[in-house]
């Protein structure tokens, strides 16, 4: 025969895990293993004390039920904990890489300037020249946060090329106003990512 | 139930005290149900606080730094056949603020006593 405290214990873990659910994994496992250890506390104490299995049994039962409302609450605080957080992040993320959209456009146009067009008559170099820019934009944008400084300057040898065409000679199928909006916000871009630290994935507190 | 900033809930205050108390008793740190016997046993409660209540109230403690907690080691609570223990264990500030509170206590008392 099932004694009352099993009984008890085990309608306790079905509500802890009906209330954790799609929770974040380490703060579901954390509510879990804490309430579990608390169960087996409670038990050995009772039995200790020579409670009978139904006395602490009714105990428990009751813990759990006069706790539903503060459960409840501590769920509500929790999950608008995870999403303020996951807000953050977001702002953060786009804070930082704004910049990527135009860095990718100024990169695309470069290389079709050199495999398309070949020599821009107003630059004077080869297309090869034109494609080298393109792939160090395109590297600047990979290595942007293991090597912040690195990629500052990899972008901004490939900014120069589309304004210095638009000045010299306005109107030209290369560097017209996309291209140098694009080459400016990169500049932009590139300056605020070498002034941040590098981003390296640190291991979570336990 | 809602509160002013700044301000401990009586279920704060008496884990902080219960915790200080055990603390002078040479345990440092306590888990869950260490600390929800010790406050019933102080205030002569019939019934031990509900889990909602005590976890829910430990957590925001430590969030404001009242306490700090870590995951006993699960080797230990394996030797011992039991499930992992969280540990908690009061802060600076939570002594500080356990004083303030009992000293406000005190004077309201003090306060409200006949002359």
């Amino acid at each position: 025969m099932t004694r009352f405290d099993d009984l008890a214990i085990g309608l306790v873990r079905q509500w802890v895990r009906l209330y954790t659910r799609r929770l974040e994994c380490e703060v579901r496992a954390g509510r879990r293993a804490e309430i579990e250890s608390d169960l087996w506390e409670h038990r050995r104490e009772a039995s200790a004390a020579g409670l009978r299995p139904t006395q602490s049994g009714l105990e428990i039962l009751a813990r759990s039920i006069l706790g539903i409302p503060a459960d409840l609450a501590w769920r509500r605080v929790v999950t608008h904990a995870d999403y303020a957080q996951g807000g953050t992040e977001m702002s953060e993320r786009i804070t930082r890489n704004w910049w990527l959209v135009p860095a990718i456009g100024l990169a695309g146009l470069h290389m079709f300037v050199a495999s398309e067009l070949g020599y821009p008559s107003s630059l004077r170099s080869p297309s090869v020249f034109i494609g080298a820019l393109g792939l160090a934009t395109l590297a600047g944008v990979t290595v942007r946060n293991r090597a912040p400084k690195l990629a500052g300057l990899l972008l901004l040898a490939g900014v120069w090329a589309p304004v210095l065409t638009a000045f010299k000679d306005p109107g030209t199928e290369y560097g017209g106003p996309v291209g140098v909006i694009a080459a400016v916000l990169t500049a932009v871009g590139a300056i605020q990512n070498m002034t941040r630290r590098p981003i390296t994935a640190e291991p979570r507190p336990a | 139930m809602r509160r002013k900033s700044g301000v401990l809930l009586p279920i704060e205050v008496s884990i902080l005290e219960a915790g200080t108390d055990l603390r002078e008793r040479g345990q440092d740190e306590f888990h869950g149900f260490l600390i929800a016997k010790e406050m019933r046993d102080r205030d002569a409660a019939r019934r031990l606080t509900a889990h909602g209540t005590l976890y829910k109230a430990l957590d925001r403690m430590e969030r404001a730094g009242l306490l700090e907690s870590r995951w006993e080691d699960p080797s230990i609570g394996a030797e011992a056949g039991r499930p992992r223990r969280r540990l908690y264990r009061v802060t600076g500030l939570g002594e500080r603020a356990a004083r303030a509170a009992g000293s406000a206590e005190i004077a309201r008392a003090i306060e409200m006593a006949p002359a």
